[in-house]
């Protein structure tokens, strides 16, 4: 039985990689096309505001279509992308610190008010906490919580062991219950 | 007082219910969508069953965030995407002439049109296409001509194994050319299907 259409699809995904290395620029195109939601989706959620987002994306797609010769097909495709994904995301945080010290205006709205807007609050108000975690943890939360991975694939994209996963988790987790325990 | 006054998160995670379990196990359970399968100790136990209904309130928000859909935008992933397809290719296009002046269609558009619909036919796994122009010139144009305007397609797939492939082509052919025509107007001369793999 095929898996569905838009969702994961690891034999597509080496059909599709096979393609594009010959030289067929339609089939990155479609690999972009299967992916990029998770692609964006995952950045969002780490770094917490669509501008940056597009920008994370943006810099995956053209990352990847000259890093695609080098994938090797020894892990899955989608490790290897999320990896990509989370590490680019990673590098936006450390320059964001470095370059901006005062937090992103669009996260400086108070998440208690957030919270009280009933069409969108309450998930805006877990992405600003997930946002407010540090980035080690936050990549945990946002690939395990979030994203619903399995810890062996989030230990294998975050080039860590399971050990180490299942720990920023717990602390992590812990954080943000302190968190939204203020902000209700 | 209540664990869940306890700011120290250290603390709270060295710290055990008054029952014994640990609070993070809880909070692990909760997490992972588990919190209202409560094993025989927990259906018991009031401290279990407070620190529970607690971590699943808190939790809400972030089982929303997780439920939540999101879409990326077609603007960035289009603009990343032309450009790549810049560097490789140059813009083929067909013409329809009309009474009031002409109608250009990228190649492109009968080739992302043919993949998606190629892709909508049941049996289909992933499928590629590729205009072919009319003299097999390499880039040449989409042929159109005034007695109507046309196209030849080609269209790789890899397939659902167990297929009856012959079948399967004919019912792509056909998806394809309907599709093709309502999109753009364009009549499909030729329609070449290639099976290129089959895929458990």
């Amino acid at each position: 039985m095929s898996p569905g259409r838009t969702g994961l699809d690891s034999a597509a995904d080496d059909w599709l990689i096979a393609k594009a290395k010959e030289g067929t620029p339609d089939a990155y195109e479609e690999l972009v096309r299967r992916h990029r939601d998770r692609i964006y989706r995952i950045a969002l959620r780490m770094v917490g505001n669509p501008h940056d987002a597009e920008d994370v994306a943006q810099d995956v797609v053209l990352t990847l279509w000259t890093a695609l010769t080098g994938f090797s097909g020894d892990s899955m495709f989608t490790t290897w992308l999320y990896r990509i994904v989370v590490n680019r995301c990673l590098n936006l945080i450390t320059r964001r610190r470095q370059h901006e010290p005062l937090e992103d205006p669009s996260l400086a709205t108070a998440p208690g008010a957030d919270m009280q807007a009933v069409a969108r609050g309450k998930a805006r108000a877990a992405l600003d906490a997930v946002t407010a975690l540090p980035p080690d943890l936050r990549a945990a939360v946002v690939l395990v919580d979030v994203e619903q991975m399995r810890y062996a694939e989030v230990a294998t994209i975050l080039n860590v062991s399971e050990a180490t996963v299942r720990g920023r988790l717990a602390r992590g987790r812990r954080t943000l219950l302190g968190t939204l325990r203020e902000w209700t | 007082m209540s664990i869940h006054d306890e700011r120290d998160e250290e603390m709270e995670r060295e710290r055990p219910l008054l029952c014994g379990r640990s609070a993070d196990e809880l909070l692990d359970q909760v997490a992972a969508g588990r919190g209202h399968v409560r094993d025989e100790h927990q259906q018991g136990c009031v401290h279990c069953q407070a620190a529970l209904g607690e971590y699943g309130r808190l939790w809400a928000p972030m089982a929303d965030l997780a439920a939540e859909e999101v879409v990326a935008p077609e603007g960035r992933f289009d603009q990343v995407l032309r450009r790549l397809r810049g560097a490789l290719s140059e813009p083929d296009y067909a013409v329809l002439p009309g009474p009031d002046g002409l109608t250009r269609i990228a190649a492109r558009v009968v080739v992302v049109t043919a993949r998606r619909s190629a892709q909508s036919v049941p049996g289909v796994r992933v499928a590629l296409s590729r205009t072919l122009s009319g003299d097999d010139e390499p880039g040449g144009d989409v042929v159109a001509g005034v007695a109507g305007a046309s196209t030849a397609v080609e269209i790789t797939l890899a397939a659902d194994y167990g297929e009856d492939l012959n079948a399967l082509a004919d019912r792509v052919r056909a998806t394809v050319a309907d599709r093709i025509r309502e999109i753009t107007g364009l009549s499909t001369t030729e329609l070449t299907v290639v099976i290129d793999d089959v895929l458990q």
